[in-house]
């Protein structure tokens, strides 16, 4: 029936109004238990009381308040996916890939969830900084195939003879080569290290973890990927991610991705590793032993870092057990280089990444579900025998023994090789 | 007061967290906004199920309601001008989203359902919402008596009034879950609807009739299907005595 003067109740409601009975605010202020104003409570209470009605209604309507009450302490254990974040950055990134942002949002490098390594655009700008850098490239390249040709001339090292480094077409890391040469490198003058070698379970554990390789065959970016790694990694205050461009017939490209707390913690020794990782690994040192703890931590910059690269990786042909001694307080993730793709595989793209991760517990499950996220098929991959890959200098085998010795444990560099086809 | 930690008072600690932590965001600091959302996505995915429905696939769609508002609250950080706490601006998002997508999916419906009832106070505008202080409540209230043995007592028939709530229109059951599920105050609900607040309580009023009908359609023998369309209380009283 219309709401109008046809309609019997619009004439009482009319009247009601006019005679002043509680109003609709008040009634609701009394569902919600709030305090009416005095010069109204008792008109309100006396309405009540000879209303049964509408008694009737404020108390059900109070009891309904409740009921959805209820339902909102239900909600305080609500949690939200915990996957929800890492969609929202991956949507951010795409709808700004495809400018889809509106107008003086964030981009997604202003959003970006971990550090890039940067170049400072006041330096770049500088012609002198830009003829230095070609000539220092130039020099670098001619330095670089000298002592290429001088390694060639050289006995291969022990470990390379024990492989080749490739697995079924992955190529594998061995356990920990870095933190093994650096345990080399300090064993003279550190007892209570080769107690934590001793540990046979460890190591057994830590040779097998070597062999475990993580494909992840994807369409998604690099980055997403790191990032996942990198939260992983974030969680334990660590730093690095080693990421290698192994498409074929390029030169690897390592780059470095810092976790912002571990930055912050170490800016220091992370601007000495920057600068050295890309000569080391450029020239893909397997070579042979400088004792070197004073090498290793004296000097700064590329050439320092080649030598501590040779240190360590003869150190480990010399004890011929994948030992791995890192430390364990701090969860380091450390990249180190693989061959470049020409010896890896078909795919059109892959990339590896380096994980180093203790041998112990299981770390590498958690890679892997750091790893699963939406369109990422992951592979594990199961090496067949021992296989060693020369491994150039990377950051913990360079920072390692400056931790405190009580923080050293066994650790194992889990190869994450992102294929895009 | 506040059920599930809402912060009601201005510029308490909580928001100050959170305008710094917008501040880092905007400022470009990496995972800033992480931090932001981290601290606020359950709150926020739980108003997003408790308006589309905490079934199954209730939550798979709030998921995506809910990215969908993160999305926008990453890109329209640089718009929150600072007039409201922070949680409150991103409930707005939220809402916005949710309520968008609902309409969304009423279009897709047949018009005639859609089509609000003649006189229904529980139409999407709300009606003449404001000014409604002097309004009388027998202009809102029905003129029958509730059903009284139908109060939400026990625990079986609340989980009914979560029932109830999905079958209010969603501009309406957005106001009863901003006030008695979230627990926002009537300046915030204001913020967050972007109306009054005298007409957010007239809007509340109705809304909490509205789910009292569909709570008692929804208890009604078994006999009597449910009733889906909207209820008229323009109708003469039914159960007067």
């Amino acid at each position: 029936m219309p709401d109008g003067p046809t309609n019997p109740n619009h004439a009482h409601r009319r009247e009601t109004h006019a005679g002043g009975p509680p109003t609709a605010d008040e009634l609701l202020a009394l569902v919600e238990g709030e305090a009416l104003a005095p010069e109204r409570a008792q008109i309100v209470a006396t309405a009540l009381a000879n209303d049964a009605r509408l008694r009737m209604w404020v108390e059900i309507l109070t009891d309904d308040r409740k009921g959805l009450q209820s339902l909102g302490s239900a909600d305080a254990s609500l949690r939200a996916p915990a996957d929800l974040l890492e969609r929202v950055e991956a949507q951010v990134e795409r709808e700004a890939l495809l400018g889809l942002v509106p107008a003086g949002a964030p981009t997604a490098d202003e959003l970006r969830t971990y550090e890039r390594p940067g170049r400072k655009p006041g330096v770049l700008a500088s012609p002198w900084f830009r003829f230095a850098s070609i000539a220092a490239g130039v020099a670098f390249a001619m330095g670089g195939t000298i002592v290429a040709l001088q390694l060639a001339r050289t006995t291969v090292p022990p470990m390379l003879a024990e492989g080749d480094g490739r697995v079924g077409g992955v190529l594998v890391m061995p356990a920990q080569q870095g933190a093994a040469s650096g345990a080399a490198g300090v064993a003279g003058n550190s007892g209570t290290m080769r107690g934590d070698l001793a540990d046979a379970a460890g190591v057994t554990r830590a040779q097998r973890r070597a062999r475990t390789v993580i494909r992840v065959t994807t369409s998604l970016p690099t980055e997403r990927i790191l990032a996942a790694l990198e939260r992983f990694d974030g969680q334990n205050g660590s730093l690095v991610a080693l990421r290698v461009d192994a498409n074929a017939g390029v030169a690897p490209r390592p780059g470095i991705m810092p976790f912002a707390d571990a930055d912050a913690a170490r800016e220091g020794v992370l601007t000495q590793v920057r600068t050295a990782l890309a000569a080391v690994h450029a020239l893909d040192v397997a070579r042979a032993p400088i004792p070197g703890s004073a090498m290793a931590r004296g000097g700064s910059g590329t050439h320092g870092s080649q030598q501590r690269s040779s240190t360590q990786h003869g150190a480990a042909d010399a004890s011929g057990t994948p030992s791995t001694a890192q430390p364990k307080g701090v969860m380091p993730t450390i990249g180190s280089a693989l061959p470049s793709a020409g010896a890896v595989g078909e795919p059109t793209s892959r990339e590896v990444l380096i994980v180093a991760v203790p041998s112990e517990g299981d770390w590498i499950e958690i890679i892997k579900r750091r790893l699963a996220i939406d369109g990422v098929k992951l592979e594990l991959v199961e090496a067949d025998g021992p296989v060693t890959v020369p491994a150039p200098a990377d950051l913990m085998s360079v920072l390692w023994w400056e931790q405190p010795v009580a923080t050293w444990g066994p650790r194992v560099g889990v190869p994450v090789v992102i294929e895009r086809r | 007061m506040s059920l599930t930690g809402e912060n009601h008072g201005g510029g308490g600690p909580d928001d100050l967290i959170d305008q710094r932590l917008v501040a880092r965001t905007r400022a470009g600091e990496a995972g800033a906004w992480q931090e932001l959302l981290a601290r606020h996505q359950d709150r926020l995915y739980g108003v997003c199920v408790r308006m589309v429905g905490p079934t199954p696939r209730g939550r798979e769609l709030a998921t995506d309601l809910a990215q969908d508002a993160f999305v926008k609250i990453i890109q329209g950080l640089h718009t929150f001008d600072g007039q409201a706490k922070v949680s409150t601006w991103m409930i707005r998002v939220t809402m916005n989203v949710v309520l968008s997508w609902q309409r969304g999916q009423r279009l897709r419906q047949h018009a005639s359902l859609d089509a609000p009832v003649a006189g229904h106070p529980g139409g999407a505008g709300g009606g003449p919402g404001s000014g409604s202080e002097t309004r009388s409540h027998a202009e809102l209230l029905p003129d029958r008596e509730p059903t009284a043995d139908r109060r939400v007592q026990s625990l079986e028939l609340r989980a009914t009034v979560a029932e109830a709530l999905s079958q209010v229109e969603p501009e309406q059951r957005a106001l009863l879950v901003l006030r008695d599920v979230r627990g926002l105050d009537y300046a915030q609900i204001a913020h967050v609807v972007g109306v009054p607040v005298g007409t957010i309580k007239s809007r509340l009023f109705r809304a909490r009739i509205n789910l009292r009908e569909a709570f008692e359609n929804l208890t009604k023998p078994s006999t009597t299907k449910p009733s889906t369309t909207k209820p008229d209380l323009t109708k003469p009283p039914a159960n007067k005595p």
